[in-house]
């Protein structure tokens, strides 16, 4: 179904903190698995996401980090706990100890990662809070019956 | 029409960022990004240029995004931040020439002092400009190449004044600088060897410890007792921020055990060296100052303790007729004299200034998401706390006068210079902190070897 772009454009930031709710996720990441989970109504570009993830990241509801990534799929806690304590040089060969027998399908990609931070989860719950009181308003008004 | 290609977008796209740091992390990000997409429709069947043309369609416009991440990324200038530091070293000027006024026998100010301010203030905006992360990147070799210029240095130049070379002459520009002072610059330094040691065990917090040596041997070349305790103390706070905060992959109970226990030994050790097998002047020495024997305080506490008992919280009191009674002590107690003139309340006042100034900028070092720009703040931030405590300590007489200086509010070019390069680095810790600068430097022997091979 094709949706007006302007219905979400204002809640991306409250959209990208819930993905990264879930697990921590590389921009590409994001993107997919937003377009898969929304059914292909989100379809979001890159060239409105990053600059929106280091805004966030500036305000301080996300924190990025570098990984050498060794084709395994991302597991957001390994991860963040390896975020917390791993220098750059060194992430190839942590992350290959995380990964232990999962698949492999390329070698040594440098990916930046996105985690929430505490202040980004209260954002996020202060969103939710708000979309949900406004779309029972948008809703209540549309379904009310009889004369204004 | 033409394909725009992947390094042209990327060429675009870093154009609009005007932070030239900013642009290589994030042309890296946004390279990643087209090289995955890139991967997915080779893998549907697309040759490699349609992949790439295609990658780059997928990603919009390059000016767009650009400028919007160029308004997440730009530098910020703290003006509020400059303009506070410039506030309160006119305040100091100020109070420090009423003392004068009110003061004549005592030296608290000398007329070079406003040209050491303004000195002074270029100094901190040309650190701010330089970038901290440059300076953290070369820790180690600055660190080296200073403790080799001041130890050679003070052999060749240094003055010595009652056994102790405190002053060392610059040849060229006839002027001495003041080696206890300057010996506080090593701490941010040490705080980004240490953050180069992230990410490791126990043997490199033994590097560090080893770290701690070069800032220690021109403190004890000095020698200042005071300026090694509080040289040492610092570095210890800085260690122990990092293992706090999980930079080391090492239990945290037991490195703060070992760092810390390892202090209490040591101080043991001297405890038992002084007081049981030293020479018995050096124990009777250390008993006047620490106040252990009755009725023998040293000369400085006898005055103090005169000034300070007839004084008033708000204005002059009898203390201040003390205050100009007494002599020797001078802009090392500034602090009393502002008691004896204006009363404790307007002492607390003015160290609360400052006390609240250095916390502001402890929250913004420790809040830093970037890391070298944390730990750099924060020992910027410890050496004006530690700085500003030994200073308070010495003037309510508790510990005797070694090395007091209190950023502000004591006169002297070298101090000026000393809390400058530290605010500069604090500075520019602010102005970065949207631009990600945690990137691997390259190695000596590897930028040497370009070079020869440029050559």
């Amino acid at each position: 179904m094709a949706v007006d772009k302007s219905l979400v454009s204002g809640s991306t930031s409250m959209l990208i903190l819930r993905l990264l709710e879930e697990k921590d996720m590389y921009g590409y990441e994001m993107i997919e698995r937003l377009r898969r989970k929304s059914g292909n109504v989100f379809e979001l570009k890159a060239g409105t996401l990053y600059p929106l993830l280091h805004g966030m990241e500036s305000k301080g509801l996300l924190r990025g980090y570098t990984l050498m990534d060794e084709g395994c799929p991302p597991e957001p806690h390994a991860l963040r706990s390896e975020a917390e304590d791993v220098q750059p040089d060194r992430d190839g060969e942590r992350i290959e100890e995380t990964c232990g027998g999962r698949r492999k399908k390329e070698a040594g990609k440098m990916r930046k990662y996105y985690s929430i931070t505490k202040n980004g989860r209260r954002a996020l719950e202060e969103k939710k809070e708000e979309w949900f009181a406004y779309s029972r308003a948008v809703v209540d008004v549309l379904n009310m019956g009889g004369a204004l | 029409m033409s394909h725009m290609k992947k390094e042209e977008y990327l060429r675009i796209l870093a154009e609009q960022i005007r932070c030239r740091q900013a642009r290589v992390q994030v042309t890296r990000e946004i390279r990643s990004h087209i090289e995955e997409q890139e991967e997915v429709y080779l893998s549907e069947g697309l040759t490699r240029e349609e992949a790439e043309a295609e990658a780059v369609k997928e990603m919009g416009d390059p000016v767009e995004s650009g400028a919007a991440l160029d308004l997440v990324h730009r530098p910020r200038m703290a003006w509020g931040f400059i303009g506070m530091i410039a506030v309160l070293y006119m305040a100091g000027y100020i109070i420090l020439n009423l003392l004068q006024s009110n003061f004549s026998a005592e030296y608290f100010i000398a007329g070079d002092h406003l040209k050491w301010l303004l000195i002074g203030l270029g100094v901190m905006v040309g650190v701010c400009y330089a970038d901290y992360s440059r300076i953290g990147r070369w820790a180690r070799e600055i660190t080296a190449a200073a403790f080799v210029l001041l130890f050679g240095g003070m052999y060749l130049f240094g003055q010595q004044v009652n056994g102790s070379l405190r002053w060392m002459n610059i040849p060229i520009l006839s002027v001495s600088v003041n080696m206890q002072l300057l010996c506080f610059l090593f701490v941010p330094l040490y705080a980004a060897i240490v953050y180069h040691y992230r990410g490791q065990r126990y043997l490199a917090l033994g590097k560090c410890f080893l770290w701690m040596l070069p800032g220690l041997c021109i403190a004890i070349k000095i020698p200042s007792v005071m300026t090694v305790l509080m040289l040492f103390f610092t570095y210890l706070v800085i260690i122990s921020f990092a293992v706090i905060e999980g930079w080391f992959r090492v239990s945290k109970a037991k490195a703060l055990g070992a760092v810390w226990g390892g202090m209490a030994m040591l101080s043991y050790i001297v405890y038992l060296k002084i007081f049981l097998y030293g020479p018995e002047y050096q124990l009777m020495r250390l008993r006047v100052l620490l106040h252990m024997e009755e009725g023998q305080e040293p000369y400085q506490t006898r005055i103090l303790n005169g000034i300070l008992k007839g004084c008033r919280w708000i204005g002059g009191g009898e203390g201040e007729s003390a205050a100009r009674a007494a002599e020797g002590l001078g802009m090392d107690y500034s602090l009393v004299y502002i008691i004896a003139c204006y009363g404790i309340l307007a002492a607390i006042f003015a160290v609360g200034m400052l006390v609240c100034l250095f916390v502001y900028f402890m929250g913004m070092s420790v809040g830093q998401k970037n890391r070298l720009g944390s730990i750099m703040g924060f020992g910027c931030t410890a050496v004006l706390f530690v700085q500003v405590i030994y200073y308070v300590l010495v003037n309510t007489g508790i510990l005797p006068s070694g090395a007091a200086y209190c950023p502000f509010l004591t006169y002297g070019g070298t101090g000026v210079l000393v809390t400058n390069i530290l605010m500069g680095i604090l500075l520019s810790i602010y102005r970065f902190q949207d631009v990600s600068l945690e990137e691997e430097r390259g190695d000596l022997r590897q930028f040497l070897s370009v070079r020869r091979t440029v050559l």
